[in-house]
């Protein structure tokens, strides 16, 4: 290489701008030749004192007070970054105040903390220009464990060992102020007694003892557990109440005893672990946004059999370029619909001239055909009204059924249906609006001619309005339609009380809809169907995917891509899949995820936890790279999911967030409150992913970090709740359920809760399968819920 | 921690620490080119050598000992933007790199010779350096306002660096 190619190289990469082409050449230059690497360290020199040059340059033309946001968000970046570096965090924080603020005048420390190596905490001061000196709390000083143990000593030979999820202010020497949390006291010395936990309900006051708390987030309810000597109830008033005393086990509401309790099945941990198990850690930024178009390409030394012989990789744009499913419509559009102005109602069918709104479906059928509910029996109409189908069969006999032809065999489109909003009305005998003790529903089932029914929305009866009234139903949990089969959607009108028809007098059904390109054989190839052959119609010595190499040297054979190569569509999973006819294993070397649509690369390289190989399968799990403030609906990676998420990068414009610290470029990061990337997703459908089995007797921690956007802020209503949820198979094992927002509009916050599997429910065994569930409380909401990280960990029983 | 260090201990160990951020930041800088978490890395270099002074005894080679402590921050930093799928140097450059780094030299005047250089360059020289390195402003913006391309702006700056490179060392060899 020449001095000048090198110089520009070297450039380009200080730069970032350097091409992964260019950056293995020049990583080959300087490994091989000294030359270049003192040349290389010559620029990065330079470019670090430009840097400084220019950072001291702007501190000279603006020397203003630095803004009370910009030192909260300094505070807020040091203690992040601490709970990273266990105790060294407070250390951290006054080291950095002695250096670069000169300032002496610390507060005096009331409290030293340790945490378990691995444990996720944020700790805060009520004022960080005087923060204490060393792994210790003052006055105000805050503490969030998010994930871990915590153990803290207070002077008067008081102790206290806390578990995650936890939150607590310390107010003296003698007082802690727990928000939640699970923590052993310990008060071994006499002048430790009158040493007090405030909690949102109470006052626990120690006479002398050894006593745990269990308090979980969102609760009103305390557990109070004494193990020696005793301790006394006040309120947060000062009154004194009742006395509790060693070996008792209560639940405490305000400075009530409720009731009493079991003692702990999982006993309270006395001292730190020695390290936390993190079972996931998912910042919710790899999947496949819709409507991209992407080119894969490896080094070949990156796959290769058990016997080291190397798959030759994929070096050009060709052998693996697919689309993903083209983007969903972004608001729900009208699938079809019509008011029946001009129905001619003959016998037991409605016919139209024509549909008011198709859209997306293949040519429906232009009539109705009505029965008798849940029989094959033809009901005639009862009056003959324009705009009216009045079915002649009250509510009392059974109702009536009808049915849409949905099929889009030929269409262009796939569907997501979002709703059905029907219009109705009551009427007697005689045509006469009637309500009077009547009440009724109308339910809805698809289903597909060859997958049968694919679900039900069975809302319960509700008393009917006088006149025409809106039943609006919400179809979101419905799969997506597509050419794969024929869908019929069935309307059926039930209800109580007798003598009065349903007359139905217009409707509207509403979804999303996409545009595919091209159908192709290979999209419904899902990984383990062989795109060479069908396995059901070769035996087994001609089958391609089971083929073993005739000679040890033979590389391994690629047998199938999903998405396959020159595909238009992604399935819910947002994963690469490569199949082939050997058991391999992964090498040094990297993969090269090239988006085409939006300019992006990412490279994986080997050893990330993005790729995985099970067998003759590896599994790519793709970054989603997003511009500052972009959004693009898709799917999440190793999430079940019924539905597109959207991926989005926020921006404080007012679109999503009003916050300026969401700006990417620095000194903000794009990060703010809770935030830990700068990725996030929406999601108005559940999600769902395995974490593994159970262990026995261990306790597990689970946070979310939930993003409240700027309409929460003026709507309430637009935020829509969230229920986080361990489960196992269809038993849940634990839950965080809430329809308030963690914090106010323009907020990201953690919110958590733990589960001990000491107890496990009838059918649930150590071993059983594990899932963590996150799902929206209203879908039928406005708003979206945003999820930035989520990171769950495990705990077993050693310490206790 | 240890016994803590006495006062006068203590402002010698602060002395050096704040002394040799400049050379400890472009250690870091060049074991992680283009990474946007170098202050990150600083920072959390920093914590560990105040945690860690009363391992460090006086009078000896500080810079070697604070670059160790660099090293294996730089190393996590390093995992991290591989996992993420950033492009970083290999483990075996890396290494090479850290090993190869002079640690006996001379208190840095790096920066003297830069602001000395910095003169030398002519106004608009310097506001395209100062539109590259300034916290809120890009070359694709300084294009914009002089009605020209942001690729002959980054030529342009490769020549500059260039000439920069050789002016300070020159200075520097004085």
């Amino acid at each position: 290489m020449t001095q000048s190619a090198l110089q520009h190289h070297i450039q380009l990469l200080l730069d970032d701008e350097i091409s992964t082409d260019e950056f293995a050449v020049l990583e080959t230059e300087l490994l091989e030749n000294p030359g270049a690497l003192e040349t290389y360290r010559a620029y990065a020199r330079l470019h670090c004192g430009l840097h400084r040059h220019c950072d001291i340059q702007q501190m000279i033309k603006s020397p203003q007070v630095v803004p009370i946001d910009r030192v909260l968000s300094l505070q807020r970046k040091f203690v992040i970054k601490a709970s990273l570096l266990g105790a060294a965090a407070t250390i951290l924080l006054s080291a950095v105040i002695m250096f670069f603020l000169q300032t002496t005048d610390h507060q005096p420390s009331l409290a030293r903390f340790q945490v378990a190596p691995g444990s996720d905490f944020t700790l805060s001061h009520s004022d960080e220009s005087k923060s204490p000196v060393g792994d210790t709390m003052a006055e105000g000083s805050r503490l969030v464990v998010r994930h871990g143990v915590v153990e803290l000593k207070f002077p008067h030979d008081v102790r206290a060992v806390i578990e995650a999820p936890a939150e607590m202010i310390l107010r003296d020497d003698r007082t802690l102020e727990v928000s939640y949390g699970r923590a052993l006291f310990q008060v071994k010395s006499e002048a430790g007694r009158g040493f007090t936990v405030v909690t949102p309900h109470q006052r626990i006051v120690d006479l002398g003892t050894a006593f745990g708390i269990d308090s979980q987030q969102g609760s009103d309810k305390i557990e109070l557990h004494v193990l020696k000597g005793s301790v006394r109830i006040d309120t947060n008033e000062g009154d004194k109440g009742e006395i509790i005393k060693a070996n008792r086990s209560v639940l405490l509401a305000g400075k009530k005893i409720q009731r009493e309790i079991a003692p702990p099945s999982l006993g309270f941990l006395r001292q730190l672990p020695s390290k936390i198990d993190m079972l996931l850690n998912e910042e919710f930024d790899h999947g496949i946004p819709n409507g991209q178009n992407y080119i894969i390409r490896m080094d070949p030394t990156i796959i290769s059999d058990l016997a080291g012989n190397n798959f030759q990789g994929i070096d050009d744009d060709t052998t693996w370029n697919f689309n993903s499913s083209p983007a969903f419509s972004t608001y729900a559009t009208t699938i079809l619909a019509d008011n029946f102005s001009d129905v001619v109602k003959v016998d037991n069918t409605a016919s139209l001239v024509a549909w008011d709104t198709v859209n997306g479906i293949d040519t429906p059928a232009t009539s109705l055909a009505f029965f008798k509910g849940g029989t094959t029996t033809a009901a005639k109409f009862h009056n003959v009204t324009a705009g009216e189908i009045d079915v002649n069969n009250n509510m009392t006999a059974g109702g009536w059924d009808t049915s849409f032809l949905l099929d889009l065999k030929d269409s262009t489109a796939l569907i997501k249906l979002s709703s059905i909003a029907v219009d109705l009305r009551l009427t007697s005998n005689t045509g006469n609006a009637q309500t009077s003790g009547k009440s009724s529903r109308v339910t809805v089932e698809l289903v597909g001619n060859i997958s049968g029914s694919l679900g039900k929305i069975e809302p319960g009866n509700r008393a009917c309005p006088t006149g025409v009234y809106t039943s609006t139903l919400d179809l979101s949990s419905l799969p997506t339609l597509d050419g794969s089969e024929t869908y019929t959607l069935h309307l059926k009108a039930r209800g109580t009380g007798s003598g009065h028809h349903k007359s139905l007098k217009n409707f509207e059904l509403k979804g999303f809809i996409a545009t595919v390109s091209a159908s192709s054989p290979a999209l419904h190839a899902p990984i383990g169907v062989p795109i060479l052959g069908d396995p059901s119609k070769t035996n087994s010595a001609n089958d391609p995917t089971q083929a073993t190499s005739d000679r040890e040297d033979s590389p391994p054979v690629l047998i199938a891509l999903h998405p396959a190569d020159n595909s238009n569509k992604t399935d819910p999973g947002g994963q690469l899949k490569m199949l082939f006819n050997e058991p391999i294993k992964l090498n040094p070397g990297r993969m090269f995820i090239k988006n085409v649509t939006d300019g992006s690369e990412s490279t994986l390289v080997f050893g990330s936890r993005q790729l995985s190989v099970d067998g003759r399968v590896m599994t790519i799990n793709p970054p989603t790279v997003l511009k500052d403030g972009s959004r693009k609906l898709g799917w999440l990676a190793g999430w079940e999911s019924n539905s597109p998420i959207i991926f989005l990068n926020p921006r404080g414009d007012g679109k999503c967030y009003s916050h300026e610290g969401l700006q990417d470029d620095s000194p903000t990061r794009g990060l703010i409150g809770s935030m830990r990337s700068h990725g996030m997703v929406g999601i108005r459908q559940g999600i769902r992913r395995g974490i593994g089995t159970i262990t026995a007797d261990s306790c597990y921690t689970v946070s979310t970090t939930i993003g409240v956007g700027a309409s929460s802020a003026k709507a309430k209503n637009s935020f829509p709740g969230y229920t986080i949820r361990l489960s196992s198979g269809d038993t849940e094992l634990a839950k965080l359920t809430s329809n308030t927002p963690p914090g106010p509009g323009n907020s990201v916050s953690t919110v958590g809760f733990s589960w001990d599997s000491s107890i496990l429910p009838d059918g649930v065994h150590p071993g059983d399968p594990l899932a963590i569930e996150i799902t929206p409380n209203q879908t039928s909401s406005p708003g979206y819920l945003y999820l930035n990280a989520l990171r769950i960990s495990v705990l077993d029983q050693s310490g206790r | 921690m240890g016994k803590n260090k006495n006062p006068a201990d203590l402002q010698v160990y602060v002395t050096l620490l704040v002394e040799h951020q400049d050379r400890l930041r472009a250690y870091i800088y060049t074991l992680l080119p283009g990474s946007p978490d170098i202050d990150d890395v600083l920072q959390n270099t920093n914590a560990v050598l105040w945690q860690k002074q009363n391992q460090f005894k006086l009078g000896t080679n500080f810079l070697a000992w604070a670059f160790n402590i660099a090293r294996y921050q730089v190393k996590h930093q390093h995992g991290r933007n591989k996992r993420d799928g950033k492009l970083v140097f290999s483990d075996h450059l890396l290494e090479r790199i850290a090993d190869s780094t002079p640690t006996e030299v001379p208190k840095s005047r790096l920066l003297d010779a830069l602001e000395y250089c910095m003169t030398k360059l002519s106004s608009d020289q310097r506001k395209t350096v100062q539109a590259r390195y300034t916290h809120g402003q890009s070359l694709e913006q300084h294009a914009t306002d002089l009605g020209c391309s942001a690729g002959s702006l980054r030529t342009s700056l490769h020549r500059i660096r260039n000439s920069l490179k050789l002016c300070v060392e020159n200075t520097l060899s004085e």
